[in-house]
């Protein structure tokens, strides 16, 4: 990066933090700043439900997926537009009617305090150790590959964003993540069309897909049904559907988002925007990775691609074993590079068993380019045991910094900042908002002044920042960044979801049985968790479903629930 | 009726522990205006919205077997 690209990266960063502090510098009662002023428009709820799930986990690790195992993993968003249609047509109408600040203050209102305690409490805990891996991830990549120092870049990054999410609040949130997508759209598109002009003359788009395709990148939909693979539509649609039901539905970050809608209309049209647009926009950057793959058919790319820990190890020993196994790579590149052109070549003379001939040549040299890999990940943990040798989180960032044009360079890394900031500030306005309202407000505090729990909310929220910030200090680099947050969510998402679930849809069940049931499948998943080897998405549904039905049975033993026709109050207007 | 909400205040605001009763949706939710040219009812927002979803899996499906 040069200095035009850090004008860039400070400009936009700190420009979209600034403005977003001066525009909602006034906050003066709970609600508006736990929901803003309650104007949001449609269009600016949906991108920041958006923003907040999409971190910076999602444009540097996604495209390493793509890059690495194809475009498959798109099947984990297939849940996500049904689950919406479910939350916009049966969740939203009640959260809105009853004028909640917090999914979990309508699990006090449907069954008890300590139903809703226990909701909130099983929120703050995942998405406090989520937090924590939301702003490392980035951190720990950039810092490698800039040479940054890693403490500084996870402090610098923590405190811009906990310093106007502090101050401004939920609208804050609202207006900086429109800006902050805005820029991510930009950046993403940005990158595809430099990587298009850079892909070799005569290469046209589909001529990119039929070379993705014939690595078996392109395997969107699998309809296996191997319970042990991780993707497939199954999982997607089942898995995937519990797991953004609980994620959109009943994770505080994103209820307080579509809240914060000028009316129902607003908010349902908000998730609706996100139904239609989150596959696609999932797509494109799997897409992008699949294409930077195919870009490296044509380019050498290193061996390994975080180079970082290649030359510490090369340094410290490993020197010979690595530029051997460098060599060999490169050896078994070049064949690769030339049965890709033979390759392409038949396929444009209409000669289609030459084609399939160069291809099977091609993938044979790609297994012997892949063996090197394998090798050379060996060789880096035996150099150093702490090395992390799944190196597709720096694939997309070392194709950004080598081959985009300067200026370009530092709207990319923007990019990366710009994902971080909005999720993080998402998720900190939860936390301090659900901190708040449910325990502090609900079991500490019950009687003071509006006024004093804005400032308890701005503490909490600091709070919770630097608790983040501590934790991403600390923290461990887990095998892949983005499976390790959806992990971390389907263990505890599932057993809420439940809660909400017997709350909107089983009437006849109470609060004692199922906080109990929700105390006995949450120790379930944990212990299955650690016991079986099925995808974890599955997680979700196992979850709910144990949820669901020990409540049920717990219930028989109990004393019988009179149903209160709760909707048949006076309508008011507001 | 933009900017205006109706909303209904549940019998027994603060529901003793082990009774229950919020009703998922009322009519005044389920008739309001989408405000969108052409689509009356939220129902057919959904579909739409699934049928969004169904062209995607189809699109994607047709893809794996055309590239691979």
């Amino acid at each position: 990066m040069n200095l035009l690209d850090y004008l860039v990266l400070v400009g936009v960063m700190v420009g979209i933090a600034a403005y977003g502090m001066w525009r909602t510098r006034v906050q003066s009662d709970l609600h508006s700043y736990l929901k803003g002023e309650g104007n949001t428009h449609w269009l600016t709820i949906g991108l920041s439900v958006m923003a907040t799930q999409a971190s910076a986990i999602t444009f540097i690790s996604t495209p390493g997926q793509g890059y690495e195992s194809g475009i498959g993993f798109v099947q984990n968003y297939f849940g996500a537009p049904l689950a919406l249609i479910i939350i916009a047509a049966v969740f939203l109408p009640i959260y809105r009617r009853l004028k909640v600040y917090t999914a979990y203050e309508y699990l006090g209102r449907r069954f008890d305090a300590k139903t809703r305690l226990l909701g909130a409490g099983l929120f703050l805990i995942q998405r406090g150790l989520g937090a924590g891996i939301t702003i490392y991830a980035p951190a720990i990549v950039l810092s490698t590959v800039m040479g940054w120092r890693l403490d500084a870049t996870i402090i610098c990054s923590g405190l811009l964003v906990v310093a106007y999410t502090v101050s401004g609040g939920s609208a804050a949130v609202n207006l900086t993540q429109k800006y902050q997508i805005g820029v991510i759209f930009i950046g993403m598109l940005a990158a595809l069309v430099v990587l298009l002009v850079k892909l070799p003359a005569g290469l046209d788009f589909t001529d990119a897909l039929a070379v993705a395709g014939g690595y078996h990148k392109l395997v969107a939909v699998d309809f296996s049904l191997d319970p042990d693979r991780r993707y497939t539509i199954w999982t997607g649609v089942l898995g995937g559907m519990f797991l953004a039901l609980s994620y959109f539905g009943t994770d505080q970050s994103q209820v307080q988002r579509y809240l914060s809608g000028t009316s129902l209309r607003e908010s349902r049209l908000g998730l609706m925007f996100n139904a239609v647009f989150k596959i696609p926009m999932q797509l494109f950057i799997l897409l992008l990775g699949a294409l930077v793959f195919v870009f490296y058919q044509f380019e050498r790319p290193p061996v390994f691609f975080n180079q970082s820990a290649w030359h510490y190890a090369a340094a410290h020993g490993a020197g010979d074993d690595l530029r051997r196994l460098e060599a060999d790579f490169n050896t078994a590149h070049a064949a690769k590079q030339a049965h890709v052109r033979g390759w392409l070549a038949a396929r444009h003379a209409g000669d289609l068993g030459a084609a399939e001939t160069e291809r099977t040549a091609a993938l044979a040299a790609n297994a012997r380019t892949e063996a090197a890999r394998v090798a050379t990940k060996a060789v880096l943990r035996a150099a150093d045991a702490k090395t992390v040798t799944n190196d597709s989180d720096y694939v997309f960032i070392t194709f950004i910094l080598s081959y985009l044009p300067h200026g370009l360079i530092g709207l990319l890394v923007a990019v990366i900042f710009a994902a971080t900031f909005s999720s993080k500030a998402g998720e900190l306005n939860a936390l301090g908002s659900t901190t708040v309202v449910d325990f502090y407000r609900h079991v500490i505090r019950t009687d003071a002044t509006d006024r004093h729990y804005v400032v308890a909310s701005r503490i909490f929220t600091a709070l919770w920042g630097f608790v983040a910030i501590g934790f991403a200090l600390f923290a461990n680099l887990a095998e892949n960044l983005i499976q390790a947050t959806n992990i971390i969510g389907s263990i505890f998402y599932g057993v809420v979801l439940g809660l909400f679930l017997v709350a909107f849809f089983l009437k006849r069940i109470g609060g004692t049985a199922v906080f109990w049931a929700a105390v006995v499948s949450q120790a379930l998943v944990f212990l299955l968790y650690f016991t079986l080897s099925i995808s974890y998405l599955w997680y979700n549904l196992i979850g709910c479903a144990l949820c669901m039905v020990i409540s049920a049975i717990i219930q028989v033993f109990l004393p019988r629930i009179t149903p209160i026709a709760a909707d048949k109050g006076p309508a008011v207007s507001n | 009726m933009a900017g205006v909400e109706a909303i209904h205040v549940p019998v027994g605001w603060i529901t003793p522990a082990g009774c229950t009763g919020l009703a998922m949706t009322n009519k005044e939710e389920s008739t309001e205006a989408t405000g969108l040219p052409g689509i009356r009812r939220w129902r057919t927002v959904y579909w739409i919205v699934f049928g969004i979803f169904v062209l995607w899996v189809g699109l994607l499906t047709w893809l794996t077997r055309s590239y691979s």
